[in-house]
């Protein structure tokens, strides 16, 4: 395990509740995530993991609570400045692909940075085919993405998140779908992106042998709030 | 007293079908806040709480004011309120439908015999539309977390955005239509023609009776709101005879914001109702009514009606209607004086300020000369004729002058019932200003003041025959030039007759030296400068007492009428003398080649002409048509 | 009634005296399929197999090996929805399937699919389990007695008013399984039932699986994790569109 000790994503103090009648979801959840270390996140179905996820990507707000990467506070972060820091993919992929190419797909966050002057035009071609590489998609670059598999469009999605390379990346229950090898490959391809790349991950799932096979750390979810484990 | 909820679903589809359509169909902004106070008791009464409705309402609040500031932009007030209660009922009724469960109204829907693959259809398009919303929300989310900026960006790039959304939320839809319809199939959807029902719905009594009462209850609010109540004209039960007719319109106070009406019926209490034309044509009523006062005319062979409405807004159109129970004529509409037009009007009453007549006023009006005829029926008609045709061509004329001599024989009913039969189409929608000329007069013009109504500000025992009035930046005096004729002196006598000279002298002198118009405009029926000098007497008396007057007290035009031609003098210090004729009359005063007096500008045998004046502020110019809209003269005024 | 009680019956062996003895309940043979967009790569290769009645049988791979095709070929839903070049033959019961439409594998084999959200069209738990009695024309008192036994069943009778998306997975899971048993099927077809539900959730579902076994039912689950089904009576391994 190699730890990135500049990269440090911090929850404190989470408090959630979806309105004002509804049960509270976090209470107080505090956990830190650290770069170069995939953490897992696990806890029951129900429990909070995809509303943690949303609250620390901005998609929600929190009643009280801090979020920080390397002390920045994510709280004032528009979602295309946090889609830089932190990579998401969704249970469901499908609702993060927005082209008719694999290649389209992967350049279009990469010309979004190009646009905010954090890249060079000339960078996008050799950004894109690398991450493709990386994550074993070169041979698709030309498909229809919507006609991938799902394992495949997963790796899509996330190569296309991964290629912004952000600090972090972050994935929802990525294995439901996957068959042993598959998860294994997954696996590898995350490990892969956390030693070449110096990545923090976090992983939530509920998948016990995965968590067994990569994780580097893991945070339990429980009653609104996180152990260490 | 009965639960919303215990109703039969289909109890509840014919009562929101039946609250709508009644919202829909009534026009009348009452009975809609009736109908919405109606509905939120049927709601309460049933067990919909005051506080959810409120809830309801709350909701919609952004939705009506948008409705309400679209309307209103364009002065539709009535309409845009109309429009949003009609929304509020809408929307307060869907809490009707929200007391029962999806499955209630599938079978119900099944039950009234909808298709039920329509009914299913339906059901599942409610179903998935939140998770449909669901899945669009996170496409949403997920593009914005790629880079892509959504809210301070250029329209285009947002549309863009939009467009690429759209991808996955399609594909995502397609593949749950694909899923869904698979399932359904294996679970044998459609085997059969027709398919039965776990459950059955059953009508109770309260059902039965609430889906029979219900739509006749809101159709009450139908009946009430569409005006049936207050019957519209039904021409057929009344014959022509006693139908309100000959409607002229005048004014007896301010232009800006009164209207007088007269017209001819049959004897009974009478009135003219108005409405202005916005709110007649949002809620098809006739807000307000004035009674008329009756002027029985040769012992009531002939009534006369006047009314004079007061309380009216400047610049603003009104339609109006006159009669009385199931005799009502046809929609009239007039147009008050508008505010700059008014505001020139005020400051040349004299009304406190020094200041000049306003420079802003802009307007149109045309005079005419004597209408009187060779042959009654034919040459009315041919005046009505030209007339309009003039008023068509000529926008915004906003009001008819009239030089006198309108009729041959000033008692013959016949005379009067064709000459108002010929000047109600355009004067039912434009005032007629009179005076009256010789043949209107026997000593004095006593039938021609019980048809007219006009301003009652001239000279004590003289009102009516004298008056004043204003409009935009011009003062017009209105003289009966026939004070000066024979009969009226030898029948006053030595002493009476200049005793009411004198007055009539006092008046007018005060009344022009207290105006401060842009522009005086003096109308007799007798010329001061006439083309022949036939009557040397009259004419020479009107110079005598008047054209001082009219000089010293800058005095513009002065228009007239009698001889039956066009004639128009050059500046007489500073006054220029207009003569026209309107009807078909032949001079015998003026042939062509007969010698001209030198003050003579412009003469034509036209035999009718109309003049049109356009006044804007410092200029002033007249436009002189003949009877066949050609221009035969024109000049103007300058200050 | 009778209907109603012989879904409780145990049943006999599927073997009837006097017929042939290799005859299983369901027999797969030479079963080829490639879809029309490639022609050239046959999904289902050769693939023949045996399913005895009232079995569960566990049909594993991994992702892309075919799985998914065949539960769409034995419930219909190829060629029906999805064209290509199919050939063998399937036979339930001795009667051949290949051919038929979709009406007509319905009238044997139950399909569930994988993920429940995806498949649930009724607001509550018994219309959901009503819905396919209901496709049927069935009697209204047949429908409910179907419908009552079924939730008994499964465990879903407190949830028959509840409305079936805003249950647990496992839960839901089991309404579909539930509005597939109200038909009566004799075989069920399972395509990646757990897929989308947690430990507990597979539990349930597991635990079903078992007593509709003991009911007399026939059983095909399909997943790619040969562990997931560890009452199965049998285990097919399929690789590349044939069994091993």
């Amino acid at each position: 395990m190699r730890e990135n000790n500049a990269s440090v994503l911090k929850a404190g103090g989470i408090t959630f509740r979806y309105s004002e009648n509804s049960p509270l979801i976090l209470d107080d959840f505090t956990a830190e995530f650290t770069g170069g270390c995939i953490t897992a996140l696990t806890g029951k179905n129900g429990c909070g993991k995809t509303t943690l996820a949303r609250i620390i990507m901005g998609i929600l707000k929190p009643e009280k609570g801090r979020l920080s990467l390397n002390g920045e506070d994510l709280a004032g972060l528009s979602l295309a400045e946090t889609g830089r820091r932190i990579g998401y993919v969704m249970q469901d992929p499908g609702r993060q692909i927005f082209s008719t190419s694999v290649m389209d797909e992967m350049k279009y966050g990469l010309e979004n940075m190009v646009r905010a002057g954090l890249l060079d035009k000339d960078d996008v071609e050799s950004r894109a085919l690398e991450y493709l590489e990386l994550f074993d998609l070169s041979g698709k670059k030309d498909a229809f993405p919507f006609a991938l598999s799902q394992g495949e469009k997963q790796r899509l999605v996330l190569a296309a998140v991964t290629a912004l390379e952000p600090g972090f990346l972050m994935l929802d229950e990525p294995t439901a779908a996957l068959d042993p090898v598959r998860r294994a490959a997954l696996g590898d391809h995350l490990k892969k992106v956390r030693d070449e790349k110096g990545c923090g991950i976090i992983v939530i799932t509920h998948d016990r042998s995965f968590v067994a096979d990569c994780a580097d750390r893991e945070v339990r979810m429980q009653n609104g709030g996180g152990i260490y484990v | 007293m009965y639960s919303l909820a215990g109703l039969d679903p289909r109890t509840k589809i014919v009562m929101i079908a039946a609250v709508s359509t009644a919202a829909m169909a009534v026009g009348n902004i009452w009975m809609l806040l009736g109908l919405l106070v109606f509905t939120v008791l049927i709601m309460a009464l049933g067990g919909v709480s005051p506080a959810r409705q409120l809830r309801q309402a709350r909701g919609a609040v952004s939705m009506v004011i948008f409705l309400f500031i679209l309307q209103a932009v364009f002065g539709r007030w009535v309409l845009g309120g109309i429009l949003c209660v009609r929304l509020m009922i809408v929307i307060m009724s869907a809490l009707i439908l929200m007391t029962g469960h999806i499955r209630d109204y599938l079978l119900g829907l099944i039950q009234m015999k909808i298709p039920y693959e329509i009914a299913y259809m339906v059901m599942i398009g409610l179903h998935f539309f939140p998770v449909l919303r669901e899945e669009a929300r996170d496409v949403y989310y997920s593009i914005q977390l790629r880079g892509t900026e959504m809210k301070k960006t250029s329209l285009h790039a947002r549309l863009a955005a939009y467009m690429k959304i759209s991808l996955p939320i399609l594909a995502g839809a397609m593949s749950r239509a694909r899923d869904m319809s698979v399932s359904m199939e294996t679970r044998r959807f459609r085997a059969c023609q027709s398919r039965t029902y776990l459950r059955k719905l059953t009508l109770t009594a309260k059902d039965k009776a609430l889906m029979a009462v219900f739509p006749v209850l809101c159709a009450a609010f139908i009946f009430a709101g569409s005006g049936v109540m207050n019957a519209l004209p039904a021409d057929k039960a009344a014959s022509p005879e006693k139908m309100p007719s000959q409607i002229i319109l005048s004014w007896t106070g301010d232009p800006a914001e009164t209207q007088t009406v007269s017209w001819k019926g049959d004897g009974s209490i009478q009135y003219v109702k108005y409405a202005s034309a916005a709110g007649h044509e949002a809620t098809g009523y006739y807000s307000r009514e004035k009674k008329a006062a009756i002027t029985k005319i040769q012992e009531g062979r002939y009534c006369r009606y006047s009314a004079q409405i007061t309380g009216l807004r400047p610049g603003t159109e009104y339609c109006y209607t006159v009669g009385a129970g199931d005799r009502w004529s046809a929609q009239h509409d007039f147009a008050t004086e508008s505010k700059t037009n008014a505001a020139a009007a005020e400051k040349s009453s004299g009304s406190g300020t020094a200041a000049s007549g306003g420079t802003d006023a802009k307007f149109s009006f045309m005079s005419m000369g004597d209408v009187q005829y060779q042959l009654r029926d034919r040459d009315y008609r041919i005046w009505g004729e030209q007339a309009r045709k003039v008023f068509a061509d000529n926008k915004k004329i906003r009001f008819g002058l009239m030089m006198g001599d309108m009729v041959d024989k000033n008692a013959d009913m016949k005379d009067w019932n064709s000459f108002f039969g010929a000047a109600g189409d355009i004067f039912s929608s434009v005032p007629m200003m009179t005076v009256n000329g010789n043949h209107e007069t026997s000593i004095g013009p006593y039938t021609y003041m019980k048809m007219m109504d006009l301003p009652k500000n001239g000279p004590q025992g003289l009102k009516e025959e004298i008056y004043s009035f204003d409009y935009g930046n011009c003062h017009f005096v209105m003289l009966n030039s026939g004070l000066f004729m024979d009969e009226r002196r030898e029948a006053m006598g030595q002493a009476a007759w200049p005793a009411m000279m004198k007055k009539a002298d006092a008046w007018l002198q005060a009344d022009l030296k207290r105006s401060d118009a842009k522009w005086k405009i003096v109308c007799m029926h007798h010329p001061a400068y006439p083309a022949e000098n036939n009557d040397p007497k009259l004419y020479s008396s009107i110079r005598s007492h008047w054209v001082p007057i009219f000089e010293k007290q800058g005095v513009d035009l002065v228009l007239c009428g009698h001889q039956h031609v066009y004639m128009r003098t050059k500046p007489i210090n500073g006054i220029t003398y207009m003569m026209a004729d309107s009807g078909q009359k032949l001079s015998h005063y003026y042939r062509q080649g007969d010698a001209l007096p030198a003050y003579v500008k412009k003469i034509s045998t036209e035999n009718s002409t109309f003049e049109v004046y356009k006044v804007d502020g410092n200029r002033f110019s007249v436009k002189v048509c003949n009877g066949d809209n050609k221009v035969i003269d024109a000049f103007s005024l300058k200050k | 009634m009778e209907k109603t009680e012989s879904l409780n019956k145990m049943k006999a062996g599927h073997r009837k005296d006097g017929e042939e003895e290799d005859m299983a309940f369901i027999e797969v043979r030479d079963l080829t399929f490639a879809y029309d967009e490639d022609r050239e790569r046959n999904v289902i290769d050769d693939m023949s197999f045996d399913i005895e009645k009232g079995t569960v049988t566990a049909l594993t791979g991994l992702s892309g090996c075919g799985k998914s095709t065949l539960c769409s070929i034995m419930t219909g839903v190829i060629p029906a929805h999805e064209s290509g070049l199919l050939s063998g033959s399937i036979r339930v019961d001795g009667e051949e399937m290949i051919g038929r439409t979709m009406r007509e594998f319905s009238e044997k084999i139950g399909y569930v699919m994988q993920d429940p959200d995806r498949q649930i069209i009724a607001t509550t738990v018994e219309d959901e389990l009503a819905f396919g009695p209901e496709n049927i024309c069935l009697d209204p008192q047949e429908i409910r007695e179907r419908t009552d036994s079924i939730m008994k069943l499964l465990g879903l009778e407190q949830f028959a008013l509840a409305d079936p998306g805003r249950l647990s997975g496992g839960q839901k899971q089991l309404t579909i399984i539930g509005s597939v048993l109200t038909l009566d099927p004799q075989i069920l077809i399972m395509d990646e039932p757990f897929s989308h539900l947690d430990e507990e959730g597979r539990a349930l579902v597991g635990s079903i699986m078992q007593k509709l076994r003991q009911a007399g039912k026939t059983i095909l689950a399909v997943d790619h994790d040969p562990a997931a089904i560890p009452f199965a009576d049998r285990q097919l391994i399929m690789e590349h569109g044939g069994v091993i």
